[in-house]
């Protein structure tokens, strides 16, 4: 992608050197889109919605090749069948829940991991690459951040 | 350079926007179907930033597309956890997740940005890094 931006940059004129790279993102969404039809929904969904037959059916076909009787796939069944009956039996479960007395400890290694990930710079030095090289005074500055992306 | 750092950062914001939302789309409309949402969304957003007219539109662009990582970034890796045999559970989505538009996506705009919020179940497995 990096290298349709500097073949877009260099080789075409005008808006539309920016319009066909912003048009092109649109592509993945066409595929992921069409490719969803095709997928099965998630069985622990269907579980939750009470909806076994489906259930079984899903975890057949992805787990079985379409074979109900499978030992896996009743062992699936039978696991998802108690995780949905521990969701439905515990109540009052709320968002603020994930800072309470035990489970703040989780919640934070959870976020922060995601934190400190973001602030290693990784997508900073992405956004702003091609300024840094700039200030840097680096010849091409599009096609060396291209290739190094 | 102002106004740079807000088409940067529109993303981000709608990507937090749309992680807050996945879990309540996900609960009632299912995993496949707030994944297609997600891709219409994504599509919309492409198209707005494809026709900019000028800066403020392709803040909203982004912020659109933004709303559409936000959702994949959370229900991808989920889906993929949900459809693993439990014995894989941790190791599955770990390499589908490198493969799957939750990556790919953002990274056909140029920039890869996630929102940082994830489902419970994919906590697992983050610190291996992306």
């Amino acid at each position: 992608m990096f290298l349709i931006a500097y073949g877009c940059a260099k080789g075409v004129e005008g808006p539309s050197a920016f319009r066909i790279a912003w048009g092109i993102q649109g592509i993945p969404g066409f595929i992921l889109l069409g490719s969803l039809f095709f997928f099965p929904e998630s069985p622990r969904w269907l579980g939750s919605k009470g909806r076994w037959q489906e259930v079984e059916n899903t975890l057949a076909l992805l787990h079985a090749k379409g074979n109900l009787d499978d030992p896996a796939v009743q062992a699936e069944l039978l696991e998802i069948r108690e995780a949905v009956t521990a969701a439905q039996n515990v109540e009052g479960v709320t968002f603020f829940g994930l800072f309470g007395k035990k489970m703040w400890r989780r919640t934070m290694c959870g976020t922060t991991v995601q934190m400190w990930q973001q602030l290693l710079g990784g997508n900073v030095a992405m956004y702003y690459i091609v300024y840094v090289f700039q200030m840097a005074g680096l010849g091409d500055q599009t096609l060396t951040s291209s290739i190094i992306q | 350079m102002l106004t740079i750092a807000q088409i940067t950062a529109s993303m981000s914001g709608g990507s937090f926007l749309g992680a807050l939302a996945a879990g309540a789309i996900c609960d009632s409309v299912g995993r496949r179907k707030s994944l297609m949402l997600a891709s219409v969304i994504w599509i919309i957003g492409a198209a707005i930033q494809c026709s900019s007219q000028n800066v403020a539109q392709l803040i909203v662009g982004r912020l659109v597309s933004g709303l559409a990582v936000g959702i994949t970034s959370s229900q991808v890796v989920s889906s993929v956890y949900a459809f693993s045999i439990s014995s894989k559970h941790g190791f599955n989505p770990k390499w589908l997740e490198s493969t799957d538009t939750d990556t790919w996506v953002p990274v056909c705009l140029s920039c890869r940005t996630l929102a940082g919020t994830y489902s419970r179940k994919s906590c697992r497995y983050p610190t291996m890094g992306y």
